[in-house]
């Protein structure tokens, strides 16, 4: 038999007292052949199998482990035993003679460099100390500082362990461990020292001694779990820190050594938590002043440090030293430069500031030092630390025996002259006597600020400057596919469907080819490594069922489509249903009712025709010129419109644009079709000749007959019904026509279609706060047993869920009263919102409404609440009409957001539609107004938005002065927090613009008035 | 990624001797220095504070990192020439470039020798910086200016670090980027300290744009006409310590806003410049800015003469030595762009010109260190990998190129630029270099 075969046979049936020997006796020939066998049998044995039904596991026994360990001391070269899969952790192996035997018999020159793999590799398993000190004394390794060090924490544990299995346990363990500990000189002189070194578990390491559980020693009547073990038996918790303290005590551990070996250790860049337990090793000895002054120069050495912690900690460690004859203030004022400048830094800049004080008494001379300090001091953020610095330096400049000379003190105040425009209100006012006076006026010429007022009418830019360019060629729409497949823009994809009908002759042979990169870019998972056949297979086959489907699936189906030649309709396959919380915004299906017939008409002619939706100037626009253009095109091939596809079209025509209106109406006479030209007649009528509005009756049905098959379509139960032909459809496009051109007006000619929100009346819902609240029980909590939370819902109301509106065509209608619960509606809302936006330009405000109730009915609701409010405030920065009250209220909403990216973004808005006179300012400050007064937010986030608008322009100043004229009679007469900082920016705005304060902001002001914390704030403008 | 040993003579440190403080730099050059000495400069720093700020802020940018990835301390190169000394580094994730600028003005001492080094930069050393005080002489030394005996007796201090190909890489796209800035803000010391007020709290996932609004820097979510891109915005908080104590700062960004520099002018011949990558996931290392001018590779021995020639001038404006060295300027494009892959060129965009960094000229680097050019070439020298379709008008060739289990169409030549149907352009519409796909049909087609 031969080597390789006996071991095989040890492991598999004998004992490490039969392998010993034969390791020991082991021919230098045959260590190899074993070494591989250890390693193969190793990965057999540990491999996880199915032991029996639902039980997996590995198959090796505990002495099998030992035996490959102990295999591996003996054959193992440096390669294999720093492999991550051999330690020794599973066993004592100090009390292992078989390891030690093996260990002293080959002495692997590998053994020091395994031992820090194996401690370095999980910070729960590392070798023992006990173990490396005996391997030390064997002297089979060197000594290794860093070793050593990392052992050192598990010893507390080590010790603990024994005193949990000996019954009763010692009622004061942690003094018992402390004498064990105590008894090893080694240990304290030698090794526990390294763990201020060194990065080390120590931090978290700790013992606990509590009698084992074991079933013998229960003796109580109740049931025995650890709950009632626990009870009897409690654990004692030891950690470093009162060992440390026990031992510095007993003099067993040098205290001063342990002070200064603490802060040498917290100005090193080790974790956080662990510059903590320094901190606390100092904090746990107590030391005295004496003992602290003698460290001064190692606590003023850690003011260089990144973090605050350490920072504070060394600052809170040298406060009550600063009068004390013996403490160097020149350190400290040198590292002083270096913090003054750090922002992170509050805390600790208040407390030096306070210092400078009592340094400046005890030391004038250092007063142009400390100005100079102060002064940096200003630059900083924090209002407490702008206050405390301009306090200092209004001591120094204004001592009444001068502490500069005039040459510091015209240095000092030209530097507070260069920060003015920087300090907060408080420190501003400190300084006033050191600052120069302000020109009368900061803008507008003559002093006058300049007014705001918002845009009465809005035409969109219909220009060459804004038109769309179409795709010019193949090369373009491929690559155009590679945007939309990978960025999904709305213009990209209205660019990319119209290049698709355009150039439908023009596609080269082959071109499936050329696409199938992007068609892998949009299914990698399922097309990768997949032959051209399987691919074709896969495309044919690829079901939708499983998507929460939207605009981006329907896309993908056109794109499959279009890949398999059009050998099959994919559109029809992507459903919208609603489904696990998740229901499809309504707009959608007259999307995929757009995007199918695109795909019907790719399916079918050589050249088809393009959609009349597909917007023709920037952003979204359908320039009425272009939407006659395309409808004479259609009619001259003989073609009838889609009905989707014109109410889409109608609902993004320009009608504004007087002058591509003309040109338009120049066209009408060409129209053939009868209804079509009336109701474009009608849309596109100039602004001072609006035509009556003529209801037509459906072809073939009377108006009753048309009212009474609407009447059944008001179940909630219906699924929404499919888009008609256009015969059916003249009602509902002259309804969205009506609401295009007139969003919020009444139309009485359009009562005869159905009593339905959107029709003859416009759905403006209003808007309220309920309270809401939730109980629940903590019976574990004896002081607290019930906890109730309360908030504030926004609700859009009233709310009619559950009837399906007459026609999915009726655009402005669709979200009124939706069948689902409103959260329902976000999911899907989300991934197609820019998209959804850019279908209703003329009149957004049914949209908003749905937004608000579905995503903003809390503060914070989430990432999506984020996501959604991003996706709305984008598309407000360009030009466009007033903003009505959906906008507003979604905008203000936006200037309170939770996230600090939209309240970023909303302060663009803000700006962007002060320019372009888009904001209604007293409508803004009303919402806003209601929302803080509900507490929806908080009143700081917009002060802080109102601070970066500040002092921009004297139109931006005049339009924020506005919209505080709105907001502040809005909030309650028991101020809210921060109340005061949204008056000082109202006082603010007021001295610039210099406009009388209105008597319901005055009469609020009064009010405030009598409150400590306002009183001053309010007083200035009441007076004013 | 090599490995690559530093081994200083000793640590830095700052020691206080009779005179004052001395701030001795250990160097570690890759490329042997011309003279026998091995210090580079030996002198006194004429402001001394603010100098300590500077190298202050450099290691806290060497200290950083803005990516989950463990930090990986490296040491700062210096270059000295040109009677001047530069300090610069990255931080760890390679996406943050910076660099201290040391003139005549600010140096009183002497240049024993021109070369680029590392120097040790160890925390000690770091920590005494904080303690120099405003009028406290301190001699700069950046290697040893005495080579003694003791050097051979005494304990080499020996850190094992991964070396900086990534830093090479880095250097490349940086210097590329930076000469192609435009000026685009210039800020006064009290809109310095604004713009730290303004930085959004938190770390930024979102681009942010710099603008003047009134007199007020802000940083906008939304882009306009005049602003800044600046991605990742909250690594200028690395500039915090130091924005309130400069001069003057001037925003440059190049004119696709794919990377951005801040200038401190600090006064006193100092100035402190800091470059963001367009986005913290996005390292120096990894643009691709300087591939297009690296495709047609340069006789060797054209390389080698520039090196000489650049080695020698030290500083050099790239439009001007092709005027007076009768060279079309794509030429020279292309040689610096060649010198640049080693990480042999950097840019001073206040001055608007190219220095020298004394690296070793390895032409190997040009390939190594540019993997999609280096893929490129492989898809050549398959035999059917790169095909043509054909020519369309205005030149415009259309290829076919082998990709990952599909063929991927490319058009380049003609007016437009180049494109491709791989993933990599698809998401990055060329603003990261062209792809290798791009790449190989440019080399064979264009």
């Amino acid at each position: 038999m031969s080597a390789v075969e006996t071991f095989e046979r040890i492991i598999r049936h004998q004992s490490s007292k039969e392998l010993v020997p034969f390791l020991l006796e082991l021919p230098k020939a045959d260590v190899i052949p074993v070494r591989h066998h250890t390693v193969k049998l190793k990965k057999e044995l540990e491999a996880v199998v199915q032991l029996k039904a639902n039980t997996w596991g590995s198959r090796i026994t505990q002495p099998q482990s030992m035996m490959l360990f102990l295999s591996g001391l003996r054959t193992f070269s440096r390669k294999e035993a720093l492999n991550n899969n051999f330690m020794g952790w599973w066993a004592d192996l100090t009390k292992e003679p078989y390891f030690w035997q093996i260990l002293e018999h080959t002495r692997p020159d590998w053994t020091l460099d395994w031992l820090q793999r194996w401690s370095s590799g999980n910070q729960w398993y590392r070798p023992s100390y006990r173990l490396l000190r005996q391997l030390e004394d064997r002297q089979l390794i060197p000594y290794d500082a860093k070793l050593f060090s990392a052992s050192v924490p598990g010893v507390l544990s080590d010790i603990c362990q024994p005193l949990c299995e000996v019954e009763p346990v010692p009622a004061q363990a942690g003094k018992v461990v402390a004498r064990e500990l105590s008894l090893d000189p080694v240990l304290l002189t030698r090794d526990f020292p390294l763990v201020f070194d060194f990065d080390s578990s120590i931090d978290f390491q700790n013992g606990s001694v509590q009698l084992t559980m074991d079933k013998k020693r229960w003796k109580s009547k109740e049931p025995l779990n650890w709950q009632t073990w626990e009870k009897m038996h409690p654990r004692q918790l030891i950690t470093w820190l009162d060992i440390i303290g026990d031992l510095a005590e007993t003099g067993h551990l040098d205290r001063a050594d342990l002070l200064t070996r603490s802060l040498l250790a917290l100005r090193r860049d080790f974790r956080r938590p662990l510059l903590t337990w320094f901190k606390n090793v100092f904090l746990t000895l107590k030391p005295t002043a004496a003992e602290r002054l003698a460290r001064q120069s190692e606590l003023v050495e850690l003011l260089a440090h990144p973090l605050p912690l350490v920072v504070n900690f060394a600052l809170d460690q040298l406060k009550d030293l600063w009068a004390h004859s013996d403490f160097t203030p020149a350190p400290l004022l040198l590292y002083a430069e270096g913090l003054m400048t750090r922002q992170d830094l509050k805390t600790a800049l208040r407390a030096l500031l306070g210092a400078f004080d009592k340094l400046l008494k005890r030391e004038p001379t250092l007063a142009p030092t400390l100005a100079r300090l102060a002064s940096s001091g200003l630059a900083n953020a924090d209002a407490g630390v702008q206050e405390r610095a301009a306090k200092l330096l209004a001591g120094i400049l204004g001592a009444k025996k001068p502490v500069l000379t005039s040459d510091e003190a015209t240095e000092v105040t030209d530097t507070i002259g260069l920060y003015a425009d920087l300090l907060t209100a408080a420190a501003r006012t400190t300084l006033t006597p050191f600052l120069a006076v302000a020109p009368a006026a900061e803008f507008g010429e003559g002093g006058t600020a300049s007014a705001y007022a918002p845009l009465n009418g809005f035409a969109p830019d219909i220009s060459r400057a804004t038109a769309i360019e179409p795709v010019q060629d193949w090369h373009e729409l491929l690559f155009l596919t590679g945007q939309v497949v990978q960025h999904y823009e709305p213009a990209a994809v209205e660019r990319w469907l119209d290049g698709l009908l355009r150039l439908h002759g023009q596609f080269p042979a082959g071109y499936a080819q050329q696409l199938r990169p992007y068609v892998q870019q949009a299914l990698p998972w399922e097309l990768k490594g997949k032959t051209e056949a399987e691919v074709t297979d896969i495309l044919f086959r690829y079901s939708f069922d499983n998507s929460r489907n939207g605009q981006q699936q329907m896309l993908l189906a056109l794109l499959m489509s279009w890949v398999l030649g059009f050998a099959q309709a994919k559109l029809p396959e992507v459903v919208l249903v609603s489904k696990h919380y998740n229901s499809p915004d309504p707009l959608l299906h007259l999307e995929k009712q757009r995007l199918t017939v695109v795909e019907a008409r790719l399916r079918e002619a050589a050249s088809p025709l393009p959609l009349l939706s597909t917007p023709s100037h920037a952003p979204h626009w359908v320039a009425p010129s272009v939407l006659l253009g395309k409808l004479l095109t259609y009619e001259a091939a003989g073609h009838t419109p889609d009905p989707a596809d014109l109410a889409l079209a109608l609902a993004r025509t320009a009608w504004q644009a007087e002058n591509d209106a003309a040109t338009a109406r120049q066209l009408l006479p060409q129209v053939q079709h009868p209804e079509l030209s009336k109701l474009l007649s009608w849309l596109l009528a100039p602004a001072d000749a609006v035509l009556p509005l003529t209801v037509p009756a459906v072809a073939g049905k009377s108006l009753v007959q048309v009212v009474a098959k609407t009447i059944t379509r008001l179940s909630p139960f219906r699924q929404p019904a499919a888009v008609g032909p256009l015969t059916e459809a003249w009602p509902w496009l002259w309804a969205v026509a009506a609401r295009t051109r007139q969003p919020n007006g009444t139309v009485a000619e359009l009562r005869v279609l159905a009593d339905y929100p959107g029709l003859a009346e416009p759905w403006s819902p209003g808007w309220q706060f309920e309270q809401k609240s939730n109980t629940y029980e903590q019976s574990w909590n004896k002081e607290k047993p019930v906890v109730t939370y309360t908030w504030q819902e926004l609700c859009v109301v009233p709310e009619h869920p559950g009837q399906t509106p007459p026609s999915p065509l009726l655009l402005y209608s669709l979200h009124a009263r939706l069948p689902q619960n409103k959260r329902s509606y976000l999911w899907s809302l989300l991934p197609d919102l820019s998209f959804l936006l850019t279908l209703l330009p003329n009149n957004p405000a049914p949209l908003h409404w749905h937004l608000v109730r579905s995503a903003f009915n809390t503060d914070n609701s989430g990432s999506e609440s984020r996501d959604a409010m991003q996706k709305f405030l984008h598309p407000l920065l360009a030009p466009g009409p007033r903003f009505d009250e959906s906008t507003t209220l979604l905008f203000a909403l936006g200037l309170v957001h939770y996230a600090p990216m939209c309240r970023a973004l909303a302060l663009e808005v803000l700006l962007s539609s002060i320019d372009t006179a888009r904001l209604e300012p007293a409508a803004l400050g009303d919402a806003l107004g209601q929302l803080l007064a509900a507490e929806y937010a908080p009143v700081q986030r917009l002060t802080d938005v109102l601070a970066q608008a500040r002092a921009i322009s004297p139109t931006t100043d005049d339009a924020l002065r506005q919209l505080l004229d709105a907001l502040l009679p809005g909030l309650p007469a028991v101020p809210l927090r921060n109340t005061r900082k949204l008056i000082e920016a109202y006082a603010d705005l007021q001295g610039r613009t210099r406009q009388p304060v209105p008597a319901a902001v005055q009469q609020q002001l009064r009010q405030w008035s009598s409150s400590a914390t306002l009183k001053k704030a309010a007083a200035s403008l009441v007076s004013a | 990624m090599s490995d690559f040993a530093y081994a200083y003579a000793r640590p830095s440190a700052l020691e206080a001797r009779p005179e004052g403080n001395a701030l001795l730099l250990s160097a570690f050059a890759e490329e042997q220095t011309t003279t026998d000495s091995s210090c580079f400069f030996w002198g006194r720093l004429r402001d001394s504070w603010l100098a300590a700020r500077g190298l202050s802020t450099l290691a806290k940018v060497v200290a950083s990192r803005f990516v989950p990835q463990s930090a990986a301390l490296r040491d700062p190169i210096v270059t000295a020439g040109a009677g001047q000394l530069r300090f610069e580094a990255f931080s760890s994730c390679n996406g943050v470039y910076a660099r201290l600028d040391l003139n005549s003005e600010a140096l009183d001492g002497e240049f024993l020798s021109s070369g680029t080094t590392n120097v040790d930069f160890n925390e000690p050393m770091v920590n005494a910086l904080a303690r120099i005080a405003r009028t406290e002489p301190v001699i700069l030394s950046v290697g040893e200016k005495e080579v003694t005996l003791e050097r051979a007796a005494g304990k080499v201090t020996e850190r094992k670090v991964a070396l900086p190909e990534r830093w090479i890489k880095g250097l490349t796209s940086v210097q590329a980027y930076l000469a192609l800035m435009e000026e685009k803000l210039r800020l006064t010391r009290v809109q310095a300290v604004q713009l730290v007020q303004s930085l959004p709290a938190g770390t930024a996932k979102a681009d942010y744009f710099l603008v003047l609004r009134g007199p007020r820097p802000s940083f906008a979510p939304v882009g306009s006409p005049g602003a800044v891109r600046v991605g990742g915005v909250h690594r200028l908080r690395l500039l915090e310590g130091l924005l309130p104590l400069c001069e003057a700062v001037r925003v440059f960004a190049t004119p696709d806003g794919q990377a951005s520099a801040f200038v401190l002018e600090l006064g006193g011949g100092q100035r402190f410049l800091l470059a963001l990558s367009a986005d913290v996931w996005r390292g120096f290392s990894g643009e691709g800015n300087q591939l297009d001018t690296l495709m047609e590779e340069l006789p060797a021995e054209w390389v080698a003469g520039a090196n000489r020639l650049f080695q020698g001038n030290e500083v050099f404006n790239p439009s001007l030595f092709a005027l007076e060295n009768s060279l079309a300027p794509d030429t020279v494009d292309r040689l610096c762009a060649s010198l640049s892959a080693m990480g042999l060129l950097g840019f001073d965009l206040a001055d608007n010109q190219h220095f020298y960094r004394r690296l070793p000229f390895k032409l190997g680097r040009i390939l190594s260190l540019n993997p999609r050019l280096k893929n490129a070439r492989a898809l050549l020298e398959a035999a059917d990998d790169v095909q043509l379709v054909g020519v369309g008008a205005a030149g415009c060739t259309e290829a076919r190129v082998r990709g990952t289990g599909v063929w991927h169409t490319v058009l380049v030549g003609g007016p437009e630029k180049p494109r491709c149907t791989c993933p990599w352009f698809s998401g990055h519409q060329g603003q990261r270099g062209p792809c290798k796909h791009i790449l190989a049909a440019q080399m064979r087609f264009a």
